[in-house]
């Protein structure tokens, strides 16, 4: 049978893996990395720190997130990934990005040095 | 013989997710951020330098001449991008012809930075960030990083007359200074493109704004494009080629090229242009070898097409130019781009050509600087 986590384990998986954005001491924030499908850096925002709040029903919401601006883009360069990485750079765990049905759906993909990123609603889930 | 030893069926649980949704947002619009700052100068009057009217100019008594920004109120917001790279756009301008060489060029001179104190008096120097030699150019732009810095210092030993200096002008976008960069446009055409689209041109009915302020007036916001003329007197098909001829290690053409910072060369092959009836192969050619060296500084090429007008040589000469305009944006998509619809519009407009068939009335010149202005404002920044 499958496995069935009760909500106090989904909340201590889901605050495990979200706290580890907040280990390290070469950035003040963990970050996410928005990247090609290579991957090449195109945008980095920055998290909060604490990068996620408390898991509800193994829900994590993430704090206030920075506005990122492309650079190194080939004008245009295509977003397909988000890397989740910690406070000294090393990624925590990855996702998909797309305009829709990914799990970060941003409004275009096709991005241009100068371009501007910004969030507006990230959450991390555990399931049951 | 082996045994064979069962194994446990693995637990299972559903792989976390994360859901999410942004915004992927074009620059912000592009300011002139420098109009109104404080400046001064060794004599003279400074504030003629950034000031909104093109038609008031700084001279200076003599030489050396320096004119001195103070950078602080807004150098703030002009954000790097990932490079750390923080330009500054300048824009030093002959105003009234447009011409790419003319009266009003420094031939020597240095821009210096300077770290002291925004609130006390100006700096006499500072350090040297940019040292020119021999410029020919009326209209110039650097690029200088402004980290740090409260003061720039234009410091001029040597100009090719009088000069007349009215370009103290520094675009930057909302966020990324370098795509305002991008966006620029150098502006190559003859002598009736130069004259009409110079920053202050004379003659003209009303009083003209400058092209980037006529862009923001279309788009109804704060977008200044810079923009950087290049004009030729009596530029033709001939002419215009030579340009291609070699000159030193290079061409003209490629040394106006490489010497902007801005993305986008507009080439305004004008009426001059189609009475020499040179022919499809050569203008073809032409074109594409301007194209090339486009690509190989990472430009982009507009091709406004030839005016209509009426005068003989025009009528005669100009069928094979207008084919190698058309092809040259067709064969070469995202490289080389269509601009603005002369033809059409001077066909549809003839009371502005003037009586000789060739160059534009007061009212068509002012016509041509809306025109131009409306396709410089579809293109946007650096889209």
């Amino acid at each position: 049978m499958a496995t069935t986590l009760t909500t106090a384990a989904r909340n201590a998986a889901c605050d495990a893996v979200v706290d580890l954005l907040d280990i390290g001491s070469t950035d003040a924030t963990g970050d996410i990395a928005f990247s090609t499908s290579a991957p090449a850096t195109l945008a980095t925002n920055n998290l909060a720190n604490p990068a996620f709040g408390s898991s509800s029903t193994g829900v994590a919401t993430a704090g206030t997130i920075a506005q990122g601006t492309v650079s190194g883009s080939s004008n245009p360069s295509t977003v397909a990934l988000a890397l989740f990485r910690n406070r000294n750079n090393v990624e925590v765990f990855r996702c998909a990005v797309a305009v829709s049905g990914s799990d970060i759906n941003l409004s275009g993909v096709s991005v241009n040095d100068g371009d501007t990123i910004d969030i507006t609603s990230l959450t991390y889930t555990q399931p049951a | 013989m082996a045994r064979l030893i069962p194994r446990p069926n693995p637990l299972s649980a559903s792989k976390a997710l994360v859901s999410g949704s942004g915004t992927v947002s074009a620059p912000g619009p592009i300011k002139l951020v420098t109009r109104g700052q404080p400046i001064t100068a060794s004599s003279g009057t400074a504030a003629n330098a950034t000031d909104s009217d093109y038609s008031s100019v700084w001279t200076a008594s003599g030489l050396p001449a320096t004119i001195t920004l103070n950078v602080s109120a807004f150098r703030s917001s002009i954000v790097p991008d990932g490079s750390g790279f923080t330009p500054f756009m300048l824009s030093i301008n002959d105003i009234f012809t447009g011409y790419l060489s003319g009266a009003g060029n420094f031939s020597d001179y240095t821009i210096q930075v300077s770290t002291a104190s925004a609130g006390g008096a100006p700096p006499t120097s500072g350090t040297t960030v940019v040292t020119v030699t021999g410029n020919i150019y009326a209209a110039k732009a650097h690029l200088i990083d402004l980290t740090g810095i409260n003061w720039v210092i234009i410091s001029i030993t040597s100009s090719s007359a009088s000069f007349q200096f009215d370009g103290f002008d520094c675009s930057n976008s909302g966020n990324v200074a370098h795509t305002a960069v991008k966006a620029g446009h150098l502006l190559i055409g003859d002598s009736i493109d130069a004259f009409s689209l110079a920053l202050d041109p004379q003659g003209l009915p009303g009083s003209p704004l400058s092209i980037g302020d006529q862009v923001k007036a279309i788009l109804g916001g704060p977008y200044t494009p810079p923009t950087q003329m290049a004009g030729i007197p009596g530029w033709g098909i001939n002419s215009a080629f030579s340009w291609l001829a070699a000159q030193g290690s290079s061409t003209y053409f490629e040394n106006a090229v490489a010497q902007t910072p801005f993305g986008n060369i507009d080439l305004l092959l004008g009426t001059n242009n189609a009475t020499e009836n040179v022919g499809y192969s050569l203008t073809y050619s032409g074109l594409v070898a301007m194209k090339d060296i486009c690509v190989t500084y990472d430009k982009r090429l507009i091709i406004h097409n030839v005016p209509w007008g009426f005068a003989t040589n025009l009528v005669n000469g100009r069928a094979g130019v207008d084919q190698a305009l058309i092809d040259i944006c067709t064969n070469f998509p995202g490289r080389v781009i269509a601009g603005a619809d002369r033809h059409t519009y001077y066909f549809n407009n003839q009371v502005f050509v003037g009586p000789d068939g060739v160059h534009f009335t007061g009212d068509g010149n002012a016509a041509h600087r809306e025109l131009i202005s409306s396709v410089i404002a579809i293109y946007g920044a650096g889209a």
